[in-house]
């Protein structure tokens, strides 16, 4: 008797599965019921922010001042910098004109705290939906370069996915000459180039930045590091192996992107229109 | 009424699961170190349908999976396949498994969870294209291992609170 309930739920299941997986259907009662469950993820980082609360309300006077005091003097080093940045992109600005060009992309940041980690599909969930503004399809990054994109939004949580991941791909170029590939995740925490052709020039130690081609990622930030080339002559494509440079499986807070102008990438010539394709589903 | 005969109880280890099925390590994790998680849901729903085999129909247990689907992003429906299927195999040696020791019924684990995770899988596989690899087996290791901790820790409270 049991075993024909349990024929009914399967069937029932696998309906309700492929029309989750192929249809819209189903997202409001996903997100109702994501927006219920998400205070799960915070009470399961409770114990770590509760640590940090703990660390910082015994911390002396003394190491509080003293960290207070390094911080105040990055904070002058920074903003030197970032002065010296907006007199750059002034100028950057200046000579896009004299070309005739008007991309640009100069976006605003949200920060983000990550919730939970999971290892299949590699997503990571932060604490920023769409009360926030958060949409499906933002870029996001950290410190250190291109962590992911946003996948799915809740009220109060978003999906990120990892520019590891399997599914992901990033257009880059090669900061050294220019040249334009496909970042692709392989799923153990590398990348791997796509479709690069043997004879291309790249080798070990170049930085890839992302090329801003298909306007989904920002120009011109830190993607990877080429870690190996195999070149096999006999095949048509070389094997390229890219350590990322976020920090992956480290970073506890990231930014995420809003694009002034969504479209930067005014012009995609038709050649490029495989790259802009970001996300092979 | 539920309420009244342990349900909270049931409730209350299953809200422990899912904050189990979310929680991380401090620090930075290897990603190998993730595939190790075990499955504390499906190793709870075994307890309960073992243990109050008359409460655990199936139609709760696949209900029961709807906020672990939210939770890990999943096809709605996924989880609770694996926790009906999981209550069914344990209503089913319910009468068996009073009879076997720890060590018995922590290795029918191994096997529930083992089942469960390929069945989830495929469906993965089939519906998302996931890809198939052996790692998914990890967890049915690991949840055994863990299992008796998980019957130490209910079972002196399912004789108090739940009627079977």
């Amino acid at each position: 008797m049991g075993g024909y309930r349990l024929l009914t739920l399967a069937l029932a299941t696998i309906v309700l599965v492929a029309v989750d997986a192929n249809t819209e259907l189903l997202k409001p009662i996903r997100g109702a019921l994501v927006t219920v469950v998400a205070p799960l993820y915070h009470v399961a980082r409770f114990p770590y922010v509760a640590v940090a609360t703990v660390q910082e309300a015994v911390s002396s006077r003394v190491r509080l001042v003293s960290r207070n005091r390094s911080l105040e003097r990055q904070l002058l080093e920074a903003q030197a910098r970032a002065l010296r940045y907006e007199a750059v992109l002034d100028e950057n600005d200046r000579l896009r004109e004299l070309v005739g060009s008007s991309t640009r992309l100069r976006g605003d940041v949200l920060m983000a705290d990550l919730l939970a980690a999971s290892a299949e599909p590699l997503e990571v969930v932060i604490d920023k939906g769409r009360l926030s503004g958060v949409e499906v399809g933002q870029a996001v990054i950290d410190s250190e370069g291109v962590f992911g994109q946003v996948v799915a939004t809740s009220a109060f949580t978003s999906r990120v996915l990892l520019v590891t991941d399997v599914t992901h791909a990033v257009p880059v170029r090669v900061l050294r000459n220019d040249n334009r590939a496909i970042a692709a995740g392989d799923g153990n925490g590398k990348l791997v180039l796509k479709d690069v052709a043997v004879t291309l020039n790249i080798r070990q130690g170049d930085r890839l930045v992302s090329s801003g081609l298909g306007g989904r990622f920002p120009k011109d930030y830190p993607v990877g590091v080429v870690e190996s080339v195999v070149r096999d002559q006999t095949e048509s494509f070389a094997d390229i192996a890219v350590v990322p440079s976020a920090r992956l499986d480290r970073s506890r807070q990231v930014l995420v992107v809003f694009a002034d102008e969504p479209a930067a990438t005014s012009v995609i010539l038709p050649a490029d229109a495989d790259i802009a394709a970001e996300r092979p589903e | 009424m539920s309420l009244l005969r342990g349900g909270w109880l049931i409730a209350l280890s299953l809200l422990g699961a899912m904050l189990l099925a979310v929680a991380h390590l401090p620090g930075a994790v290897p990603d190998w170190l993730r595939w190790l998680r075990p499955d504390w849901a499906v190793a709870a729903i075994f307890f309960w349908a073992a243990a109050a085999p008359e409460r655990s129909s199936l139609a709760w247990c696949w209900f029961a999976g709807l906020p672990f689907d939210a939770l890990l992003d999943e096809p709605l429906g996924l989880n609770g396949l694996g926790f009906a299927l999981a209550g069914f195999i344990a209503t089913r040696l319910h009468a068996r498994l009073t009879i076997y020791t720890l060590a018995q019924r922590a290795a029918v684990v191994f096997v529930v969870v083992a089942i469960v995770h390929v069945i989830e899988s495929l469906a993965r596989t089939a519906f998302l294209g996931h890809a198939l690899s052996w790692q998914l087996l990890v967890p049915a290791v690991t949840t055994m291992l863990v299992y008796p901790l998980l019957e130490w820790s209910l079972r002196p409270l399912a004789d108090r609170f739940v009627e079977p």
